[in-house]
């Protein structure tokens, strides 16, 4: 229904405009009409109520919600805070090390040593 | 670089053991990755290569004994 005083669309169950707070007469506030049912418990105060910051102002006029009502953004830690990537570097390392360490073990000649001592292998050609 | 191989070899007579391989018809050749004549690995008494000489230089040579002996 329409605010006989601020020409705002407004809630007909109401018994006061919620935008200018100006009592509303309407059809279903005669005496003998349905009950109004009351809010829904936990809802917000309606703008008629006069603790209300915005009392009588419109939607446009309300305050944006203070910072208290949304909790805080947590600030992303960078990558090189995180101890994951050195730890993942140092499982590469250790990994490439332990491989040309054992590949380079097997390097050896062992059938070619003469008398289980010290051998110097002399490779020459008839040619 | 024969006769300087023969004389260290008894020099260093049981110390250093020498063993003489045919590139031409010994697989070993192969298996050393010997691609140059003459060349002198000398081995130690696990098999692990110590030294390897491409070419003949009897100083080298005879530095390699010394090392091959120490072992």
């Amino acid at each position: 229904m329409q605010c006989p005083n601020c020409n705002a669309e407004t809630s007909e169950m109401l018994t006061s405009c919620e935008w200018c707070g100006a009592p509303l007469v309407s059809v279903a506030s005669s005496p003998g009409d349905a009950f109004t049912a009351p809010p829904p418990a936990g809802s917000m105060p309606p703008p008629s109520d006069a603790s209300y910051p915005a009392h009588g102002a419109p939607v446009s006029q309300w305050p944006p919600p203070s910072a208290g009502d949304r909790p805080a953004p947590k600030p992303k830690k960078a990558w090189y805070l995180t101890p994951w990537p050195y730890a993942a570097a140092l499982v590469i390392a250790v990994a490439v090390v332990g491989f040309l360490f054992m590949s380079g073990g097997a390097k050896g000649y062992p059938e070619l040593v003469v008398g289980n001592q010290p051998t110097l292998l002399n490779v020459y050609t008839d040619t | 670089m024969a006769p300087i191989v023969d004389g260290l070899a008894r020099q260093y007579q049981g110390k250093v053991s020498v063993k003489n391989v045919n590139a031409d018809t010994d697989p070993a050749a192969e298996k050393l990755g010997v691609k140059v004549v003459p060349t002198y690995i000398f081995l130690d008494s696990t098999g692990e290569v110590i030294e390897r000489q491409d070419g003949g230089n009897p100083q080298a040579l005879q530095q390699g004994f010394e090392k091959a002996a120490g072992r």
